[in-house]
């Protein structure tokens, strides 16, 4: 008797994991964009845009040892591979200092502000009401910056900017998404990637490579030399064209629908793919992952991931 | 088996812990700076007090998703300098320089945070100082603290430490370039 109670027990728990799995993995199946309703455009009305900045300094980014994996896993490669990760995160930060030192007063807030100024001028349904950066860790405060916001809604940019673990090019990236505070359409916003309610929230990033980068490859030191010379130039130009990606694939990607029946995006058949970064909320790190070209200059192309990302890469 | 449900509410309890902003009191943990006793004819230096010129006062960043706030940051950095001097330098903290001041030194923070990269953490403090030089010259330096290393469970007192480790490497260099605008000392006979 004892044992036929302690099995039924058992198929629940079974029962109530295999819930949790199929719960995770359809939350995999379905994109983190959000796209804008264009219906809902008529009722955005004046935005007051907050751009948010968990960093004091550009970032940096090391190559993440996979030991664990190729073993196939343990304690012991575990720790060898956060040992040889903190290794590299030293380096980095040695590294990366003589840049930091030119870019002291350097705010990419304020750049991002004044790009998505100039590119959000297209969307005749947008009124581009005040600007602020906030220098803050996290978005806590979200609430409350919506309830006192100036106009009809909030257009949040929650920004970073990092050097590739090899310091050839520097990522800007963002979470934006858009907050209405009153209107008509405070009824129609969600709660979306744990973010307050909101009527649409995509992620962005865009990496461009030093324009001069020589051929070969570069130790750090002299990678991050380069980028430090004339006051940073180098570091000051590739971050202003990463906010000006920013703000560009921001004023496409309003307008871009969602997919039917909120499935993944999908390239079209026999499209080829590419590889880019993909910003996860809150990480030190961007994960590589393949998308389709949805938009390309002679300089640029935008790629589109499964679950809606937009990405800038060079050509 | 009975210790298990006790076990595991303190573990939860102790990782909900680790996710929790955390504000560090910071003023009770200036990095005790090691030298040799200042001699009696040493030159004196008068330190004013630190300015903050931080976008946000409060903000010092975070780790492990973990954000991390500081009050004393400014009594933290005024202790440090108030330790500043060496067997060629005496400091001095007082709010009115003394009539025997050969340099001022008026710092001003720049950055003070914390930050992660995968499972390592980094501190790091830029000071600028204004620098007074005996002959009226007047100077500007930066100078950087920084300190990467292992980030254990993202706790209050591995942050405090690596912070005051960021602070320990920008006094040292501070302390290293009044020593070397000082006019060289007189030997006592």
């Amino acid at each position: 008797m004892q044992q036929r109670r302690f099995n039924a027990r058992d198929l629940r728990v079974l029962g109530f994991l295999s819930l949790i799995a199929l719960a995770g993995f359809s939350g995999c199946a379905t994109p983190n964009r959000l796209p804008l309703n264009p219906a809902h455009k008529t009722g955005v009305g004046t935005a007051q845009t907050t751009v948010c900045l968990a960093q004091q300094e550009i970032g940096t980014d090391i190559t993440r040892s996979n030991i664990t994996a190729v073993t196939g896993g343990g304690l012991l490669f575990a720790l060898v591979d956060a040992g040889i990760e903190n290794s590299r995160a030293k380096k980095a930060e040695k590294h990366v200092t003589p840049v930091r030192d030119t870019l002291i007063g350097y705010n990419l807030g304020e750049v991002l502000n004044a790009s998505l100024k100039k590119q959000l001028a297209t969307c005749d349904w947008l009124k581009m009401g005040t600007f602020n950066v906030q220098q803050v860790p996290t978005l806590a405060g979200l609430e409350s910056w919506i309830k006192t916001a100036e106009g009809d809604c909030l257009l949040l940019v929650d920004a970073q900017y990092r050097f590739t673990p090899q310091f050839d090019a520097i990522a800007v990236s963002a979470r934006i998404s858009l907050h209405p505070r009153k209107g008509s359409l405070v009824g129609a916003a969600k709660v979306h990637q744990r973010l307050a309610p909101l009527v649409y929230y995509n992620a962005f990033s865009a990496t461009f490579r030093m324009t001069d980068w020589p051929g070969q490859a570069l130790a750090a030191e002299d990678a991050v030399k380069r980028w430090a010379e004339d006051g940073g130039k180098r570091a000051r130009a590739a971050l202003n064209l990463g906010a000006d990606e920013i703000a560009r694939m921001l004023a496409f990607d309003l307008e871009q629908p969602g997919t039917v029946g909120n499935a993944l995006y999908k390239a079209p058949a026999g499209a080829p793919k590419y590889d880019g970064a993909l910003p996860l909320p809150g990480a030190s790190t961007a994960l590589v992952v393949s998308g389709h070209k949805v938009y390309e200059d002679n300089a640029r192309k935008w790629l589109r991931f499964p679950t809606g990302e937009l990405a800038s890469i060079g050509k | 088996m009975r210790c298990l449900p006790p076990f595991l509410g303190w573990l939860c309890l102790s990782l909900t812990g680790c996710v929790a902003p955390a504000k560090l009191n910071l003023g009770q943990a200036a990095p005790a700076l090691k030298h040799k006793p200042s001699a009696a004819n040493a030159s004196l230096v008068h330190v004013a007090a630190a300015q903050d010129c931080r976008i946000n006062r409060e903000d010092l960043g975070n780790v492990g998703g973990r954000p991390f706030s500081g009050q004393d940051l400014l009594v933290w950095i005024d202790l440090t300098m108030s330790q500043l001097g060496t067997e060629k330098f005496r400091v001095s903290v007082h709010p009115i320089p003394p009539e025997d001041t050969a340099m001022r030194v008026h710092p001003r923070l720049l950055k003070a945070y914390v930050d992660s990269i995968t499972t390592s953490k980094t501190s790091v403090i830029v000071i600028e100082v204004e620098i007074v030089c005996p002959d009226g010259t007047t100077l500007m330096r930066r100078f950087r603290g920084q300190d990467a290393g292992a980030n254990w469970s993202s706790g209050e007192q591995e942050v405090i430490q690596s912070l005051r480790r960021a602070l320990t490497r920008c006094t040292t260099k501070l302390r290293s370039e009044i020593e070397s605008l000082l006019p060289p000392q007189k030997a006592q006979y």
